[in-house]
Order: structure tokens, then sequence, then C-alpha cells
């Protein structure tokens, strides 16, 4: 799939949909593409629940405690303690090492 | 500090303890490994080995560029190096989803079917049950889809934004969140909204 390609006015399968659903999300469609998703969504049951839930998890993450969202702010954005400890301790062998 | 345009500049003498480089680097490394990688278990290796390469030759930092910059660059060679020697394509964005599960058959249609999601963003969020359920999905998304997912979605940030902050393209930003959010929607799915848990109705 070429993101790039136009979007087909009809018979946008399901995968398209859903990335034109995702993409909703993040930028404003064409009005080309709001044309050939509202098309598919007519009809399609799966693709309008998959709107419907990909809104909804974003509007419960938006209302996330505070505790769980820094235990998930540091999975992706901390080195773990654990990784921390060891490569200090490699470090400090190998400057050991250097210094004999 | 007196400035000899012809002398190298020394390191300064927080960063001659290579420990400090750890509290220092380490989590801008792991981040910048955390876009170009799959797992956290092998970011957080690349992360290590361009700690140790770089202790190693440490005389060839020649004080030119910043540290961090030195040090980023030692890293991007080694993920060049990872995704060489593991003989796959170093776009991660080309890969199927095959291996993590891809929700639509060769044809586009989706396999499986969904269920009606009954309930509203307030009681998800102040279930922390929920919680933990939709952390244990993004502990199973390939790093590189969480991390886009949550910069997006967590951070607010915009993709142009994130895109100037990761070097990641905002085409493959769009690519990785439409896979994030599927794999996400499946999991949560699963194990919670067809579980007696999210009491599916």
């Amino acid at each position: 799939m070429n993101p790039e390609q136009k979007v087909p006015l009809l018979g946008l399968s399901c995968r398209e949909a859903s990335r034109l659903i995702s993409e909703s999300l993040d930028r404003e469609l064409s009005r080309r593409e709001r044309w050939s998703l509202r098309m598919h969504t007519l009809l399609c049951t799966a693709c309008q629940r998959f709107a419907q839930q990909t809104k909804l998890i974003r509007e419960a993450v938006a209302k996330m405690p505070d505790a769980v969202r820094e235990k998930w702010a540091d999975s992706t954005t901390k080195l773990s303690v654990e990784r921390r400890t060891q490569i200090k301790r490699l470090l400090a062998e190998a400057r050991r090492a250097d210094s004999q | 500090m007196p400035q000899n345009p012809i002398q190298p500049k020394p390191m300064s003498a927080k960063l001659s303890d290579p420990a400090d480089w750890v509290d220092r680097y380490g989590d801008a490394l792991l981040r910048f490994a955390g876009g170009r990688v799959a797992s956290r278990e092998l970011a957080e290796d690349l992360v290590q080995e361009t700690f140790l390469a770089a202790f190693r030759h440490r005389s060839q930092f020649d004080g030119k560029s910043a540290f961090g910059t030195w040090l980023v660059a030692i890293l991007r060679r080694k993920i060049v190096d990872h995704h060489r020697k593991s003989g796959r394509s170093p776009d991660l964005d080309a890969e199927s989803l095959a291996a993590v599960g891809d929700p639509f058959t060769a044809k586009g249609k989706w396999t499986s079917s969904s269920t009606k999601w009954q309930t509203t963003p307030k009681d998800l969020a102040e279930n922390a049950e929920f919680w933990n359920v939709f952390h244990g999905c993004m502990s199973g998304l390939p790093m590189h889809l969480a991390q886009a997912f949550q910069m997006r979605e967590l951070g607010m940030v915009t993709v142009d934004d994130a895109s100037k902050q990761t070097g990641i393209t905002p085409k493959n930003l769009a690519v990785r969140l439409h896979r994030a959010r599927l794999l996400l929607r499946q999991c949560l799915e699963k194990k919670w909204f067809q579980s007696e848990r999210g009491g599916a109705s």
C-alpha cells in the first residue's frame, strides 16, 4: 500500500479505510479522502467500530491518571534502572582494566 | 575555562567519569534507538554497546562536535550494523505486521469480527484494572510503534514535531501510528472487552 496513491472513491479496503481513520486523528483529511472514507464506513460496521474505538482510546488516554502516565512514559523514554546499573558496572570494569 | 582554539577542548570535568555519561545521555540514546529497532531489549543492548565502544575509543573524541552527538553517531553505526547482520530490511515500516498479528487478510478485510465497546472514556480512565491491561498491551507492541503512539497520544505531539524530534519521516510516523492503533485495539478487545474484567455486554 502506497500512502501517496490517491484513494479510490469507491472500493476502499478495510485496511485502507482504517489507515484513513488513523490519519484523521493526526491530520485533516482531504475532501476526497473524507468522501471515500464516508462511503466505506457507511456500509462497514467493523470500520465504524474501529473509528469509535480509536477515539475512545484517545479520550481515555487523555484522562489517564498521573501515576499510570508516568509509568508509561518511562517505559519508552528511559533506560531501565537495571540496565543503567549494568552499563555503569561494565564501564567501571573497563576503566579498572584500563588503569592496570 | 580559557579558550584555546589550537588545543582540543578537554572533556568537561563532569564527563571524565564514564558513569556520568550514562546518567546524562542514556535516556536520549534509548529514545533514538527506540525509534529504529522493534524491541526494547535490543534498543538497550545497543545503547550499552555504544557506551562501551565510546569508552574504548574515547581518545578519538576530538571535541569538534558535542559529546552527545558523537555518541549518537556511534549508536547510529551500531543500529546499521545490527540491521545488516540480522539480514532484515532496516526499514521497519516496510515490514509486514505478520509477525505481530496483522488484523487484515491479504485482500484487506478484517480477519476477525469486533465487538462494540460499551463504555465511556471516563469509566475506562477511572478503572485501575483497565490501565494494567492497557500497559500490558503497550509493552507487547514493537518498540518503534509504542514510541510513536506514545509521543502522539500521551505527549499530544503533532506528527510534524514528532518527526523533527526523532528524525523519522511524517509518512513513516503515520504508518507507525496506524499499526500501533490496530494492534492496541486488537489487544484491548481480546484482553479487556471480551474478558469478564471488561464486562463485555
